[in-house]
């Protein structure tokens, strides 16, 4: 499994500070302003294969369970797969609408390995989530992205299976808006609605595995942990049993990604042969309720990195609330023209290895740019390396890229050539005084600016720093 | 057997630089031909001119239509005689004039008009040249958010960490040009700046403050070539065109090889120096492209007025100012006088005339009988240098 977490943090008592009253998780993650659930997936997703020393050549079906996509049309998990760089006859499946998708999505993955269709399937949930202003979910959602790796090896073994549905609708976003809203009776959705269908989804899985409440371990659950309550009664199970992701608290309630972050933060921590239950569950729409058996080592990686504290303005800057109308990207037609398509192996970061110099030709050439040779070898290219020079430039050009912000030219790890092995990029989430010429950095993929409502989806560098999480 | 081009220059002429408001795109060239037919020294009849090469650098970009030859031959009532639009990016001016050299010596025309224009400033300043950059995601462009200052930022970076370059060495190229550039009535920023000034500016580009930036400017220019056997119809003071070059690297910041030096600019001087058969110590007077202060510097090193990395101290100690032992950019330079992309490799040769020909005024460089001018096109991907002198 693999997990991504933004670094910006919003701090609930920075939002209480403008409203009165407001309460809920201690911080909540804030996506930066070049990031979304297709380029958190991406991480995600990249961190899964490596935990699991997983080729992607060798995943045949991408499923990404999100509410918050790019596009009302438009697949976000055929994006996650083209920057993988996943083979073109591999499957892109999106659910969309409900935040209990990802678990939805393991139980999709465990499907079409059972039947044969796929022997790996890349399972990914991701949320970029906001609270209506004011409102009493604004500082209890976050944001993150986590990904699993679902096969015939799998380290989790799932057991028994149930859904229900639940009654009413309690938590809702409107497609044309960018905040859930809540009814008002928190009280009614624990013990009217959630409570009662958590029991029944509980009960029925258990029945199938032929357990009893005592046999759980653990109960995965990564959704408001106002809820936590309602699923431990529905349980019948102590209150320890249930699982949040270690740090639920500074994270927030990150939609689909939560149950897998809370999966991939705590699998460690309990023996082989545990049983238990992942349960998924949007709140008056449905709940997916998994039976499942640990048979291996945890196999996770996260980036830990440092959080970076925003304010209020800032958060809701990025959400598009506040700040002054830039310049638009001019309209190219890139993203949706014929250059873009065969920019493919840039979109995936592949480069052709000379077969005469051994310089890596970024992009792909006719002509090896070292030694004018015709034969080459395509390879993925590493995502780490060092600045060879960089400028902090105060004037940017288009919305949204706020000032100042660093541009460099990347000297790629482990590579050859003298005008081969190089990247023109961007850097982000990096602090310009951080920077300096040989400084290690990692390759992301970001937000690259919009076109006629189309993400422009590209390659930067983030500054690499030794540190704890 | 000599190298030399055939082919002399009789006629330079410009527009005053500037935000030029009030005029258009076609009224700048039709104005600037004006200059250039009124600055030959017995005149001429404009049926004497066979052909003429415009350079246009962002027609397209910010006109929004195709520039074709056509687009000077209207306004100058030039047609139906042939004219080829040269876009060599910012050093087409230069490749304008070189492309019509290598006709005249041909001996395809016997006198030819060059000519180049653009309007720049019907945008605002922000949005003509910034925005054209960055804004893919293409890897192998310049990358997302870079502008143009970058292309030479890159190159400060490394040559303040390898060389111990400083901001006010490159400080030390803008006072110089602003000096110099407040002597020339024809040029756009015809303030003097001062150190402090340029060092307290508003950064757009670190380590580039606006002062160490050229500005937004529309301009037109215009030269008369011919066969040099026949400059003395027109001028008893001609001045020969006597070598071309121009060299090309890659535009794209991540397939250098280096950063701190430039191969292209060094390989044009090297060609144009060999087509001349003069050294770098034989040039009197030189105009450089100097869109920003470390572009001047770098000139300095890859043209070889300097030992490489000695560019901050060489211009310290006032080798290139008036006076100095190579005066670089008498005009003002891009620094003050302005770029407008087409005509500035143009304007640099008409500064060249008019120093070789002792006709510069209050910025005349004593004695100067060979002239050089450097024009380099995005980050060094595209250089010309071309020489000339008086006989």
């Amino acid at each position: 499994m693999g997990t991504y977490v933004p670094s910006c943090r919003l701090h609930a008592r920075e939002i209480a500070s403008h409203w009165s009253g407001a309460a809920g998780a201690a911080a909540r993650a804030v996506t930066g302003w070049d990031e979304d659930v297709v380029t958190m997936g991406v991480e995600a997703a990249t961190l899964a294969m490596q935990a699991g020393a997983i080729d992607i050549d060798d995943i045949d079906a991408v499923v990404l369970a999100t509410t918050t996509a790019p596009y009302g049309e438009h697949s976000a998990a055929a994006e996650v797969a083209r920057a993988l760089g996943a083979r073109r006859n591999c499957r892109a499946i999106d659910l969309g609408a409900s935040v209990a998708g990802a678990v939805s999505a393991l139980l999709i993955g465990h499907a079409l390995v059972q039947s044969g269709a796929a022997t790996a399937v890349l399972v990914i949930g991701a949320d970029d989530r906001a609270g209506e202003p004011g409102g009493p979910l604004e500082a209890t959602v976050g944001a993150g992205a986590a990904a699993a790796v679902v096969g015939h090896d799998a380290g989790i073994r799932i057991v028994a299976h149930a859904a229900q549905r639940h009654g009413v609708p309690t938590r809702w976003r409107a497609a044309d808006s960018p905040w859930i809203l809540s009814g008002d009776d928190p009280r009614f959705e624990r013990e009217g609605v959630v409570g009662p269908a958590l029991r029944d989804a509980a009960e029925t899985a258990m029945a199938q595995a032929g357990w009893t409440p005592d046999a759980l371990a653990f109960v995965f659950f990564g959704t408001d942990a106002r809820l936590a309550g309602s699923i431990a009664k529905a349980c019948k199970c102590a209150p320890e049993v249930i699982v949040e992701s270690a740090d639920a608290k500074q994270i927030g309630d990150a939609g689909n990604a939560a149950p897998l972050l809370a999966l991939a933060s705590a699998w460690g921590k309990f023996e082989l042969g545990g049983r238990g239950l992942i349960a998924g569950v949007a709140p008056g729409a449905a709940s997916e309720m998994l039976a499942v058996e640990l048979v291996a080592p945890a196999s996770v990686a996260s980036v830990a990195r440092a959080p970076v504290t925003v304010d209020y303005v800032e958060y809701l800057r990025r959400r598009g609330v506040v700040g002054r109308s830039l310049l638009p990207d001019p309209v190219m037609a890139y993203s949706t023209g014929p250059a873009a398509a065969r920019d493919e192996s840039l979109a995936a970061l592949a480069g052709d290895r000379c077969m005469q110099c051994g310089s890596l030709n970024i992009p792909p050439r006719v002509f090896c740019i070292d030694c004018g040779g015709e034969d080459f070898a395509r390879v993925r290219i590493a995502r780490t390396g060092t600045l060879v020079t960089f400028n902090e430039q105060h004037v940017v050009a288009v919305a949204p890229d706020p000032a100042p912000l660093v541009v460099g030219v990347v000297r790629v790890d482990g590579t050859q050539g003298v005008r081969g092995g190089n990247l023109s990029v961007m850097l982000t989430d990096t602090d310009p005084g951080e920077v300096r010429i040989g400084g290690p950095v990692e390759l992301v993929m970001r937000r690259c600016g919009v076109e006629q409502g189309l993400v422009k989806y590209g390659w930067k560098a983030r500054a690499r720093r030794e540190e704890t999480p | 057997m000599s190298l030399r081009l055939p082919v002399s220059i009789v006629g330079a002429g410009m527009i005053h630089f500037g935000e030029l408001f009030d005029l258009g795109y076609e009224e700048m060239l039709a104005r600037a031909y004006q200059q250039v037919l009124a600055g030959v020294d017995r005149g001429i009849d404009p049926d004497r001119i066979g052909a003429a090469w415009l350079s246009t650098a962002l027609g397209g970009l910010i006109r929004r239509e195709a520039v074709t030859g056509a687009s000077a031959a209207e306004p100058l009532g030039f047609f139906p005689k042939p004219v080829t639009r040269i876009e060599n990016a910012c050093a087409g001016g230069s490749d304008a004039i070189r492309n019509a050299a290598f006709a005249v010596a041909a001996g395809a025309y016997d006198v030819v008009l060059v000519i180049g224009a653009e309007k720049m400033r019907d945008l605002p300043t922000r949005a003509s040249l910034i925005a054209q950059r960055g804004t893919m995601s293409h890897l192998w462009w310049q990358p997302r958010g870079a502008t143009s200052p970058y292309l030479f930022a890159q190159h400060a970076t490394v040559h303040m960490e390898r060389y111990g370059t400083t901001r006010e060495d490159m400080a030390a190229v803008a006072v110089k040009n602003h000096h110099q550039g407040s002597l020339n009535p024809n040029a756009f920023m015809r303030n003097e700046v001062t150190v402090e000034q340029v060092l307290d500016a508003p950064i757009i580009c670190a380590p580039f403050g606006v002062l160490d930036c050229c500005p937004t400017t529309d301009g037109a220019a215009a030269v008369i070539l011919c066969r040099a056997d026949i400059a003395e119809e027109f001028t008893d003071n001609p001045v020969d065109l006597l070598a071309c070059g121009l060299a090309t690297d890659t535009m794209y910041s991540h397939l250098k090889p280096d950063f701190g030096r430039q191969p292209g600019p060094t390989r044009a001087a090297e060609d144009a120096f060999r087509m001349a058969g003069l050294t770098p110590a034989d040039i009197d007077v030189a105009e450089l492209h100097d869109c920003f202060t470390m572009a001047e510097l770098l000139a300095y090193e890859d043209i070889g007025f300097c030992e490489r990395g000695t560019a901050g101290k060489f211009v310290q100690a006032g080798e290139t100012a008036l006076g100095g032992s190579i005066p670089c950019n008498p005009s003002g330079g891009l620094l003050s006088k302005g770029h407008p992309i087409g005509a500035t490799g143009i304007a640099q040769m008409c500064e060249i005339f008019w120093q070789v020909r002792g006709e510069a005024g209050a910025r005349q460089v004593d004695g100067a009988q060979i002239g050089l001018t450097h024009n380099v096109g995005g980050n060094g991907q595209i250089c010309c240098i071309n020489i000339a002198g008086v006989r």
